[in-house]
């Protein structure tokens, strides 16, 4: 062929224009395939949280059927092939968890505590005759004391608690002490709120009443409670703390204001508590019963043994109890969902309710 | 001759016919081309509107689900409650076809420190943004950890282009019951207790000026 030479000035014009359109073609398909990734990671996040949150449910369901048909206190230490379960019991109460059951490319954790091992807060006003029980009042001041509060802070604390709880009803006085905070100081707060004239709904709203501080509600929270139906404990799980407590209160009585712990030394209650742990470590469950048996072998002479049947659990079988299931999936990115309940158990039947449900 | 050579010896162009055929191809080629680049933006944009309703939709759900979900009865929790007073924990209206609900819960909030005992009274409500072409409106979100204090929280819309928001109730005996009559007003403090699950319809405005609906449905675990 007889074709001329093309000029020199156009020599290479169709390779520039052809890295031009892969540029640009590049730049389409890597924005593409962000946008495609970005898209797929939220979808997949998405598909680990619906999956975390379903595991941590069902931890709390795996507890809630098993306390229907088994005494918790009773379960000791097994190792399964799927999974294991830990049980503690030593003076710092009882704990049941099972640290890790694997479900696919997931992780479930549960942790199991019992409320009768607490001090029931809601029990110190009688909501039907509005009158303060003085047993659990004594409850609360000699476990405050133990866990090393100023006798100050509990005092006020414990009266403005009255004030929070109590309410007017049949002629009988509402914020009835006069020691505690009263509706007139929340109102009076910067940023004001109103006083609950009822029982606690969860223990973080202790904070809300005078006298309540950040250090003290650390301090104490792990030993207080507001679910079960009235003020007893439960000697087989409470902590040594909770049982000296207890001890104490059994000491006065519910309807006087004059009373004495101080009677009984303190190294009598806690040798007793150590006695009660002691026991506990042998037979898992502690009955009213068994508890009498325990103060009577350590002190024959004090009457403390009387006053044990309105302040410790008679069966030693709790109806209440805390569950703290965490479900995680994912391996690169793990997503974890923690859910915190309360279940109890009802009076009549073995049927268990969601009392407390908090997801997270 | 002006020349002596027939056809003339070629120097680098085209002829006329040559141009005419690459430039018809090359039309028809572009035409085909422009309609079906035209017609893949419009739907890339319709599938971009239609994910981003969805995405907030679902955020916005997300977030009545939570709350829903971390309801509790207020002043009822304990056993020892005393049963002669009535308590609002949780109230429904709806009115001039639109919903509010009210109830008290436990937000996971992390802006929310002050809220010391961790409970909080929750409202979802609806506020008119625009009448024309059709009323639009923000769905509002309110937080008052200072329960009982009217006026006192914090709120801020969560969508501001809602065009309804309806919340019905059931009953344990209404779930599952299909054509069931729906209950769309509920007061705790008649009833005394929790609706077994409620379920929350938002009508979006899309950008492209649709209408979608989204819905949900919430079992309230207290309330088993």
């Amino acid at each position: 062929m007889n074709r001329a030479e093309p000029k020199a000035g156009q020599r290479g014009v169709v390779l520039v224009m052809v890295v031009i359109a892969i540029a640009v073609l590049s730049a389409v398909v890597v924005d593409f395939m962000y946008s495609t990734r970005v898209s797929y990671e939220i979808a997949a996040n998405g598909a680990r949280d619906v999956r975390a949150r379903h595991m941590a449910k069902s931890g709390v369901a795996i507890v809630q059927s098993v306390m229907r048909s088994a005494v918790l206190e009773n379960i000791s230490e097994g190792a399964g092939a799927v999974y294991r379960i830990e049980s503690r019991n030593g003076e710092e109460g009882w704990e049941l968890s099972i640290p890790s059951i694997s479900v696919g490319d997931g992780a479930m954790s549960v942790a199991i505590r019992d409320e009768r091992s607490k001090v029931n807060l809601n029990a110190l006003v009688d909501q039907k005759s509005n009158q303060v029980d003085f047993q659990v009042r004594t409850q609360i001041l000699e476990l405050f004391r133990l866990l090393g509060v100023e006798e100050g802070k509990s005092e006020l604390f414990v009266s403005s608690l009255v004030n929070w709880l109590d309410r007017e009803m049949n002629n009988l006085e509402n914020d009835q002490d006069s020691e505690g905070a009263r509706a007139g100081h929340y109102s009076k707060l910067e940023a004001p709120y109103g006083i609950k004239d009822g029982t606690l709904d969860t223990i973080e709203e202790i904070r809300m009443i005078h006298g309540m501080d950040e250090d003290f509600f650390l301090r104490v929270r792990d030993y207080l409670t507001v679910h079960p139906g009235d003020k007893k404990v439960s000697f087989s799980t409470a902590s040594r703390q909770v049982i000296m407590s207890t001890l104490k209160a059994s000491r006065v009585s519910v309807r006087e204001r004059k009373n004495n712990p101080g009677e009984i030394k303190d190294g009598v209650v806690e040798r007793m508590a150590d006695a009660v742990v002691e026991r506990r470590k042998k037979d898992r469950v502690v009955s009213l019963e068994e508890a009498r048996k325990i103060v009577g072998e350590e002190d024959s002479g004090s009457n403390l043994s009387s006053g044990l049947a309105g302040t410790v659990l008679e069966t030693g079988e709790s109806d209440f109890f805390s569950v703290r299931s965490v479900g995680v999936v994912g391996e690169a990115n793990p997503v974890a969902r923690r859910v915190e309940a309360v279940l109890g158990r009802e009076k009549e039947g073995s049927s268990v309710a969601v009392v407390s449900w908090k997801e997270r | 001759m002006k020349s002596a050579s027939w056809p003339p010896k070629r120097s680098g162009g085209f002829t006329l016919i040559e141009v005419l055929a690459a430039v018809s191809i090359g039309a028809v080629v572009l035409t085909l081309l422009y309609g079906s680049f035209f017609q893949l933006m419009d739907s890339r944009d319709r599938v971009e509107t239609k994910n981003e309703a969805v995405g907030e939709a679902a955020a916005v759900l997300s977030r009545v689900r939570h709350d829903l979900l971390n309801a509790f009865p207020r002043g009822r929790v304990s056993p020892l409650a005393a049963s002669a007073r009535p308590h609002d924990y949780f109230v429904g209206r709806m009115k001039d076809g639109n919903s509010s609900v009210s109830f008290t819960s436990f937000p996971a909030d992390p802006f929310h420190r002050s809220a010391r005992s961790g409970q909080s009274e929750i409202s979802y409500y609806v506020v008119p943004l625009r009448e024309e072409p059709r009323r639009l409106f923000a769905l509002v979100r309110k937080d008052n950890y200072r329960i009982g204090e009217d006026g006192a929280g914090t709120a801020y819309p969560v969508s501001e282009r809602v065009l309804g928001f309806r919340v019905n109730f059931h009953t344990r005996a209404s779930l599952g019951v299909p054509k069931a009559e729906k209950i769309w007003e509920w007061n705790s403090s008649v009833t005394e207790s929790f609706p077994r699950a409620v379920e929350v319809e938002i009508d979006f405005e899309t950008a492209d000026g649709r209408e979608e609906t989204h819905s949900a449905l919430v079992a309230i675990p207290v309330a088993e």
